[in-house]
């Protein structure tokens, strides 16, 4: 017995410098954003560049500033997380079911695996085209885009990890009489879990990447539109603002999803559970 | 009672024949009997266990437990594997209590605190698998057998991954933890020592295909002294055994070679 207290502890020990790590990522992470912003408010100090194509941290605060205070950022921001919200839950409730069915039947996954794999290797933005065509150039063409893109990371990943099942736990709700749904709830989708959180971050990650192509390709609100309007006008302050609105709001919800995974995904024996998992 | 006849297990590889993996067997295991099945690697003990718990088919002959025909798990099995093979996520109450999926709730968090202290865990019951040591780890295992109040337990090597010191000490436990009213117990082992500290009887296999090569009652009395000279004179028995079917395959002569001690 005093072996396993100990060992307890032990577990309890390394925890603790995890957690004071974790404390000190925020800041080490925070350096190097820090040194460039630094190192761009130089070189516009100094006019080393032309306004018109690097505007000032300064210019680019002042421009985020006043689409705040019109109101403006709010209207654009809450398009395009509509339109990832949107296209995420389609995406990932299809690719859901999908990936279950394959992952979990044989016969489903020789059925559909190919056509699904065949389909992926279509460049996405290659769909852009028949869709506009089909659904018109309003919100559906848009976010059935991105929920092509949500699609297949969650797909694979949800396949792969039902299909990779330790094959020894299974056997363990058998021989507890468990079959059928019992068997799915209690062995396959907790075991599950991580791979389909893995997919579902990678999902998101293109949700973005797809928001930003569908709204260049025509909007007439959202983060995207704001970047061809800077363009078009020569406004480069308002590119900048529209970039780093996407940077933070992209990593808002990834972290969202890190923490909703991490609280689910306690038991995993790793160190950093969901990290490097990226799309 | 556990009543095997004519249990034979083949398996396809593509050739006409397959591969015959057991049998034919039969073994006759009696009420709160504890044997210990003992032989070299492919002598189909595994195959055997796994015939028993229900978790494959007999291409020919039959097991039967209490006069029932095995067809799949039953309640009144239970089964220890090789390893520990708790649910990653499950802590260790909730890796007890797995099998009680069909007991009400209270009942059931009652017999998981009270098989979590048979097994000398108390104070463990949120601890993640990952956090237990292998010793631990595998008396959850058997918590979680026991807490099912088997009637026949099923053991696959249960202390073979274990260190020398910690597994004997499980072994000295088992017979505690098991309790008075103890299941039917047939584990396999391939130690000698473990198979004459524990068992009522060994049942020596050899193989493949696996075949009962020897039955050995162990007629010694509790608790054993691994160091006395009954003890070392029936492994020295057994020894000569295992080696004749190791090296011959042919029970036969494991039996004449036993007799000769």
């Amino acid at each position: 017995m005093v072996d396993a207290a100990q060992r307890l502890a032990r577990t309890a020990d390394a925890r603790a410098p995890d957690a004071s790590r974790r404390a000190l990522r925020v800041p080490l992470g925070l350096i190097v954003p820090g040194l460039i912003v630094a190192l761009w408010y130089g070189v516009c100090a100094l006019g080393w560049v032309a306004p018109n194509l690097l505007p000032s941290p300064a210019a680019v605060l002042a421009v985020l500033y006043k689409l705040a205070r019109t109101g403006d950022l709010w209207i654009h921001l809450a398009a395009t997380v509509q339109r990832v919200a949107a296209g995420f839950l389609l995406g990932a409730a299809v690719a859901t079911v999908l990936g279950a069915l394959t992952g979990y039947a044989v016969l489903a996954r020789r059925l559909l695996d190919p056509l699904l794999q065949g389909l992926r290797s279509i460049p996405s933005i290659a769909w852009v085209p028949l869709f506009i065509l089909w659904l018109g150039i309003a919100e559906a063409s848009k976010i059935t885009l991105i929920a092509v893109g949500v699609f297949f990371p969650v797909y694979l990943n949800l396949m792969s990890g039902i299909a990779k099942t330790d094959r020894k736990l299974v056997e363990v709700g058998r021989a507890y009489r468990m079959t059928g749904w019992r068997l799915v709830r209690s062995v396959l989708v907790p075991a599950t879990l991580p791979a389909y959180f893995v997919g579902l971050r990678g999902g998101l990650g293109l949700g973005w990447m797809f928001v930003a192509a569908a709204e260049l390709l025509g909007a007439s609100e959202g983060l995207g539109f704001l970047l061809v309007d800077g363009q078009m006008t020569g406004r480069p302050a308002v590119v900048f603002a529209s970039l780093i609105s996407f940077a933070v709001i992209g990593k808002a919800t990834d972290l969202v999803l890190v923490l909703l995974g991490g609280r689910v995904l306690r038991w995993q024996d790793t160190d950093q559970t969901m990290d490097g998992a990226g799309a | 009672m556990l009543a095997i006849e004519g249990l034979v297990r083949r398996f396809e590889n593509g050739g006409n024949a397959g591969f015959a993996a057991l049998g034919p067997v039969d073994l006759t295991i009696a009420e709160g009997e504890l044997v210990a099945l003992l032989g070299p690697s492919g002598s189909g003990k595994t195959t055997l266990l796994r015939l028993i718990a229900g978790l494959d088919r007999a291409t020919a002959g039959r097991a039967r437990f209490d006069a029932r025909p095995i067809d799949g798990p039953r309640d009144e099995v239970a089964v220890v594997f090789q390893e520990p093979r708790l649910m990653p996520w499950l802590g260790v109450a909730g890796n007890v209590g797995f099998g009680l999926w069909d007991v009400p709730p209270r009942e059931r968090a009652e017999r998981v605190r009270a098989a979590i202290e048979r097994v000398g865990l108390a104070g463990f019951a949120d601890a993640l698998p990952k956090q237990l040591s292998g010793g631990m780890a595998q008396r959850v295992a058997l918590a979680r057998a026991l807490v099912t109040r088997p009637r026949l337990l099923l053991m696959d090597e249960p202390f073979s991954a274990l260190d020398p010191l910690t597994r004997e000490r499980q072994q000295d436990h088992l017979l505690d933890v098991l309790g008075r009213d103890r299941p039917t117990v047939l584990f396999i082992t391939h130690d000698i020592d473990e198979a004459i500290a524990l068992a009522d009887r060994v049942v020596l296999m050899a193989g493949p295909p696996g075949r009962v090569a020897l039955n050995q009652p162990v007629e010694l009395a509790r608790p054993r002294d691994r160091l006395g000279m009954p003890f070392q004179t029936l492994r020295h028995r057994l020894r000569v055994a295992l080696d004749a079917v190791a090296h011959h395959a042919e029970p036969a002569h494991a039996l004449q070679a036993a007799a000769d001690i």
